[in-house]
């Protein structure tokens, strides 16, 4: 059975044109690679703040 | 393939040739989002937008710089109506493309050029958002009407917005119009056939139709059930449990109970239901006096106007035939009658030349004979004198005549005048004194010796001559013929009683008076008394008294007032005494006391007036020559006249009781 009120919530109102621009914006433009890169730099400079470690 | 570092095209290897990067974990991530782009496309392909949508946001999120997995986005947002996320989709693509990528013919840009530079689409875009947003913003107002209303424009206007057409199909349910919610959602299908949303309302629409139909079977098994239990009543068979129930039918669909009353048809009022064929009855009737209302009668009162117009044009001939006989006979009545006054004024014209002729023979011969006659005295000799003299009528003798004929006349009249009074009255009288009296010859020549008398010197036989010639007349007419005394005697009796009251009336101490008296009341009690007076009016210069023959009776004593003034050459108060002695006479022969009173009164005068009376009476015919002399001596005699009226009636009154008195 079909609830309308809760159905009804689920529609959301849409962008209108002159509102791209701020939805631009607003995205999230992170992907894995980002991900994989700072991942990669972090391990990086993790390994370059401990120089012991590597000498041992 | 390029390294993430310094962009070096990658190989096969693990690692970049450049920089000597560990790439593999890159290469897995890029292989990655390419199969999930790959997905998507094929999901696009069959129409899965919202798998396809899915599965490119998936790729983006592995590598964000996929712009075929990112244009693609685009297009599939655009193919749902989401516009404005296409857009976006679009503009970071050009935009990853124009600052890192430099990516030959990026399709995001051809997007966006077919988009943004078409201004009527992209009108039609803004007004579709902006009603779809007013719809959901009713939604929540529960305004559910006029968000149907601006879904309905929206998709009118952009058909492909799948949103909006989710949102109206569920507005539907809500209303529980489940076939057109069905018929939306499966719009929706085609557009997407995988959108959980779009699957989910159709499953419960459906469900619901399902429902409503097989309640509807049911109702429809139970009607035919009731029919049949209806049909089988008159068979007397039971009806069928299942389809009554105290008189209703029962049935759930889903979650309700449905209650529906027994009986097919129309119920009537009160429960009381008319049959069918009543209906057609009626309908029947109201059919069939149009018919006749509109073909039959129209015809029929046309042949009927018809008919009724010939007959009145046929009538209408027929007047005017008739009409013109009338006028024809009319016309021919005219001119006979013309004719015969024509003829009339011949005859009278003849008949007066006759006249004149035969009054100048009679007088030439009277010449003729009073020149040979030697001695007037000696009777013998003047026998031819007076006989020819005696044809000539004294009051009627120089009509049409000229004045030598006049003088002549009166020449001669002045000499025969007493021989001719003296010869005919000594005839008459003698005549009546015999034994066996020709009462013929005694009218004719006392009527010839009544013309001759000189009325301002009346003769001493001039009372007997009355008495004779009254008697005389009377005798000739009851020993006349009926034949005669309706033509030639028709007047004897006005004549005869004229006669006779003027002896009464004048003359009462005569010897003669009570002859008279006598005689009028044999006269009075003659059957044809009435018609002999009427008969007599023209005729009353043979009377020789002046009074009018048609006085005799008091009724007609205005009538024959008139007739005296025109017919008598007495005056009309003479006429006037004549009715008043006629009264006086009516009075004394019926022995009344109406004339008594009146002649008591005038007893004085009654003498006088009787003397006076004598001018009155006139021996002279009545003609229309003497009618103007007449009424002049009439002004001039109607004291006297009024005088001799009293005379009279006294004179009567006492010969009634004289004549009483003798019975």
């Amino acid at each position: 059975m079909i609830n309308f009120d809760e159905e009804l919530r689920k529609f959301h109102p849409s962008l209108e044109v002159e509102d791209v621009e701020d939805a631009i914006y607003n995205q999230d433009m992170q992907d894995m690679v980002d991900v994989m890169l700072r991942v990669t730099r972090e391990g990086m400079s993790g390994a370059e703040g401990s120089p012991a470690k590597e000498k041992n | 393939m390029y390294c993430y570092k310094c962009g070096c095209e990658l190989t096969n290897a693990d690692t970049c040739p450049n920089c000597g990067a560990d790439v593999r974990q890159y290469r897995e991530i890029i292989y990655t989002s390419n199969y999930l782009y790959n997905q998507g496309l094929e999901k696009a392909g069959v129409r899965d937008l919202s798998g396809a949508i899915l599965c490119l946001k998936q790729a983006l999120v592995y590598n964000k710089d996929n712009l075929d997995a990112r244009n693609l986005l685009g297009l599939v947002y655009f193919e749902i109506g989401e516009t404005v996320a296409a857009i976006s989709e679009w503009v970071i693509s050009k935009n990853l493309n124009d600052s890192r990528l430099h990516q030959k013919h990026n399709l995001a840009e051809s997007y966006l050029n077919q988009v943004q530079n078409d201004r009527q689409v992209m009108e039609n875009i803004s007004s579709s958002i902006q009603r779809y947003n007013h719809a959901l913003e009713c939604c929540y107002s529960d305004n559910l009407d006029v968000a149907m209303l601006q879904l309905r424009k929206v998709i009118s206007v952009n058909p492909h917005y799948l949103r909006a057409r989710q949102l109206l199909a569920l507005l539907l349910i809500r209303q529980q119009d489940w076939r057109k919610a069905e018929r939306e959602l499966q719009k929706c299908l085609r557009l997407d056939i995988n959108n959980t949303d779009t699957l989910r309302y159709l499953k419960e629409v459906e469900e619901r139709l399902q429902q409503s139909q097989e309640g509807e079977t049911l109702r429809k098994r139970t009607a035919s059930a009731r029919e049949n239990t209806v049909r089988s009543k008159s068979s007397g068979k039971n009806r069928s449990a299942a389809a009554q129930q105290g008189g209703v039918i029962k049935y759930k669909a889903d979650n309700e109970t449905i209650i529906q009353p027994v009986g097919g048809g129309m119920p009537g009022i009160d429960g009381f239901r008319i049959p069918g064929w009543i209906y057609g009855l009626v309908i029947g009737v109201i059919a069939g006096a149009a018919a006749v209302a509109f073909l039959v009668m129209p015809s029929r009162v046309q042949s009927v106007r018809t008919t009724a117009a010939e007959q009145v044009r046929s009538l209408s001939e027929q007047v005017g035939s008739q009409q013109d006989q009338i006028d024809s006979l009319t016309s021919q009545l005219a001119d006979t009658e013309s004719t015969e006054s024509a003829e009339e004024t011949t005859e009278s014209g003849d008949e007066s030349t006759d006249t004149v002729q035969k009054a100048q023979d009679a007088l030439l011969a009277s010449a003729n004979q009073w020149v040979a006659v030697t001695d007037l005295a000696d009777s013998a000799d003047t026998t031819d004198l007076t006989d020819s003299f005696a044809a000539l009528d004294p009051s009627t003798a120089k009509d049409g005549q000229d004045d030598a004929f006049g003088t002549l006349y009166d020449s001669l009249y002045a000499k025969l005048q007493s021989p001719m009074l003296e010869r005919f009255a000594w005839d008459g009288i003698n005549e009546y004194e015999k034994d066996s009296p020709d009462y013929a010859t005694v009218v004719t020549d006392l009527e010839i010796a009544n013309r001759f008398e000189d009325p301002d010197n009346l003769s001493m036989t001039y009372v007997e001559r009355l008495w004779y010639l009254g008697d005389s007349y009377y005798r000739v007419y009851t020993a006349a013929s009926d034949e005669d005394k309706k033509g030639v005697c028709a007047d004897y009796l006005t004549k005869a009683r004229t006669c006779l009251e003027t002896v009464t009336t004048d003359y009462p101490d005569s010897e003669y008076a009570s002859n008279c008296e006598s005689r009028l009341l044999d006269i009075a009690t003659n059957a044809n008394l009435t018609n002999a007076d009427a008969a007599s009016t023209g005729t009353s210069s043979a009377v020789g008294t002046g009074t009018s023959g048609s006085s005799s009776s008091s009724t007609a004593a205005s009538t024959s007032a008139s007739r005296s003034t025109a017919a008598s050459s007495t005056t009309a108060a003479s006429t006037t005494a004549a009715s008043t002695t006629n009264s006086a006479a009516a009075a004394s022969t019926t022995t009344t006391k109406t004339a008594a009173p009146a002649a008591s009164s005038d007893a004085n005068a009654g003498t006088a007036a009787a003397d006076a009376n004598t001018p009155a009476v006139s021996v002279q015919d009545p003609t229309a020559a003497d009618q103007t002399a007449a009424d002049q001596t009439a002004a001039d005699q109607t004291a006297a006249d009024q005088m001799a009226a009293a005379a009279a009636a006294q004179a009567a009154a006492a010969a009634a009781a004289n004549a009483a008195a003798g019975q």
